[in-house]
């Protein structure tokens, strides 16, 4: 088939559709960073703004660390349908990255004095399906437009390839607060392209600081404190950096090992990497720049700023989106999306690491003579058995014309976007009668509960103005 | 019928020069990567995705030899072979070498690059019955190999 093709640098031209400022948002475990460009170079706005909530008089407060009662480090949960308690309130982790996005659509707007007219949104690579989608419910939620999701590592090399023209093999090694991602990519003029990428979503500077708040009897923000210092000093309130690395170890030897498997995953050799690009602020700490170097037999790049780089990336993403650019990104799907068969096993459909967009095909038949119904159910991960994967989806295809066990022909299509974003649907094409289901899977959040808390959020948005404007009346 | 061929604008060769396997694939994915169509409306979105999508399968399915045998031997009607009493023999010494512990990985690699060379002369010269038989083959050595 003939693929139609059409002129290139056929962008359309954007700049008359788009009034306000196109932002980078790094929305982190620890802290988030928002960036744009104002020219050709991306500029962060304002500075680190802490990944937290808290209530105040005024209402909600965001980035405030030293409120107590507040809530921390929740992009760890997203995706879990979890309430958070904060005071009298009950919330979701979307509802609490909404906030944080709507503080920094404030502070963009205050500070620039323009609108915020649409956001790339950064996500750890092994985000998984329903992680992705929360981060587009709670963009919603804060009324920012999503142009893309894309993922951090990817976001990081975009920065760092487009300020350096550095070409060949890079590992973007991205060690944050809540998350560990590796992703290998390929820097080519003009080029980004992902071979390789794995990854812990529950792997990051917060274990280490709960290991150390648990083995030294402190609390989180003590830990964290005694954490940061002795990246500079030898000792710190009686304990050591022998102490602190004794700990941090077993964390950071995990990080390696995934490193190794990624490896192994694109068939390439750590001595073909040209360089090592560090990002997340885990990766100031001494011991992981040493097991790093040991692990490549490399010094690491340390040339960039490891807590602006994927909101500057992110940055130049929306930039280049909206007035068209001849940088291709071109990444892959971190984790192996499949359906439960027989025996409660799961059969991989789309392998991780695929280039995306991607779309792949499975036929399935019925088990039972005149078998009525088939249920499809979508699964996320490595591992063989449905218990120990990422169920996203189940739903139930119905009404299959009466035939013999073995005989109806069920196709199921999994189409997967340049975000990550996942579409099933299932065909019956045994008659000429099709059946086609669109699934858009989510966790956490249904359509009906988030069209609830989208009418409570504007209410008390418009709460919240008023009583701004009172405020700056009097 | 899906063409990755023409959807790369290659000539349908074997032999296939992986750098300009490669530059034909960026080429193509700037003109079709949804990047590019980010404010597009749905539509469109939606049409260069699906275009996007068959870019990335004819760039996979290209980069490796065998699936490009297989294409280019289902492609003029060839049927594939299933069976290769031939190879029988072969098949029960490695098997039974590889149980009494001895490294037989090195051999197979062997095996593997003189089955390739095969393989490409036979799809040059149009001989599509030694071509079946090498991709047979070579199939099965990739499989032990792993």
């Amino acid at each position: 088939m003939p693929i139609q093709l059409v002129e290139p640098g056929q962008t359309p031209d954007l700049h008359d559709t788009v009034k306000g400022v196109v932002v980078g948002i790094d929305l982190g475990t620890t802290h988030s960073v928002v960036a744009y460009v104002p020219d050709k170079t991306p500029e962060v706005i304002g500075s680190l703004i802490p990944s937290t909530l808290s209530l105040e008089e005024e209402g909600f407060c965001v980035g405030d660390i030293s409120a107590s009662g507040r809530l921390s480090s929740t992009k760890r949960l997203m995706g879990q349908n979890i309430q958070l308690k904060l005071g009298s309130h009950s919330l979701t982790s979307v509802e609490v990255a909404s906030h944080i996005l709507s503080h920094i659509r404030e502070k963009v707007e205050k500070t620039l004095g323009v609108s915020l007219e649409a956001a790339v949104i950064t996500v750890p690579a092994y985000f998984d399906e329903a992680a992705r989608v929360a981060t587009k419910q709670a963009a919603a939620l804060a009324g920012i437009k999503v142009l893309r999701l894309i993922n951090e590592p990817t976001a990081a090399a975009l920065a760092y390839g487009l300020e350096t023209g550095a070409e060949g093999l890079y590992a973007i090694y991205d060690f944050g607060g809540g998350t560990f991602d590796l992703s290998l990519l390929k820097l080519q003029k003009g080029v980004f392209q992902v071979l390789a990428t794995g990854g812990d979503l529950a792997l990051g500077g917060d274990d280490i600081d709960h290991a150390l708040a648990a083995a030294h009897k402190l609390t989180c923000d003590e830990a964290r404190t005694l954490k940061e210092k002795l990246s500079q000093l030898e000792t710190y309130e009686g304990i050591t950096l022998k102490d602190l690395e004794a700990i941090a170890h077993p964390f950071v030897q995990k990080t390696i090992d995934i490193t190794a498997r990624v490896f192994k995953d694109a068939a390439l050799n750590p001595k073909d990497i040209q360089g090592i690009v560090l990002v997340g602020g885990m990766t100031r700490m001494p011991l992981v720049r040493q097991e790093v170097e040991a692990f490549f037999g490399k010094m690491p790049l340390c040339d960039i700023d490891p807590d602006r780089a994927v909101a500057l990336g992110a940055a130049l993403s929306a930039h280049g989106l909206v007035n068209g650019s001849d940088t291709l990104l071109l990444d892959v799907t971190p984790l192996s999306l499949g359906l439960e068969i027989r025996g409660g096993l799961v059969e991989k459909i789309i392998l991780r690491n695929t280039p995306l967009p991607a779309l792949a095909s499975q036929e399935f038949t019925t088990q039972e003579d005149g078998q009525g119904g088939m249920v499809i159910h979508v699964l996320q991960g490595e591992r063989e058995f449905v218990q120990d994967c990422r169920s996203l989806a189940r739903f139930e295809l119905k009404g299959l014309p009466p035939l013999p066990a073995g005989m109806a022909r069920v196709r199921v299509d999994f189409a997967v976007d340049v975000e990550g974003l996942l579409t099933v649907s299932a065909i019956e094409k045994t008659t000429g009668l099709s059946q086609h289901v669109e699934v858009r899977p989510s966790s956490g959040l249904d359509d009906k509960t988030l069209a609830d808390i989208l009418l409570e959020s504007q209410k008390y948005g418009r709460e919240d103005m008023e009583r701004r404007l009172r405020a700056e009346k009097q | 019928m899906f063409d990755p061929y023409e959807i790369l604008e290659l000539e349908k060769t074997f032999n296939i020069d992986l750098n300009a396997l490669e530059q034909a694939y960026f080429a193509a994915q700037r003109n079709t990567h949804p990047d590019r169509f980010a404010l597009a409306d749905e539509a469109k979105k939606k049409d260069v995705s699906r275009q996007a999508t068959l870019v990335n399968k004819a760039y996979a399915l290209l980069k490796n030899p065998l699936d490009r045998a297989t294409y280019l031997l289902e492609a003029k009607g060839v049927s594939l072979l299933t069976h290769d009493p031939e190879f029988l023999p072969k098949v029960i010494e490695w098997h039974e070498r590889t149980e009494a512990g001895e490294d037989i990985m090195s051999e197979l690699a062997r095996e593997e690059a003189t089955l390739l060379q095969e393989l490409t002369q036979a799809l040059e010269d149009h001989q599509d019955e030694q071509a079946k038989k090498a991709l047979y083959r070579l199939n099965y050595v990739q499989k032990v190999k792993k």
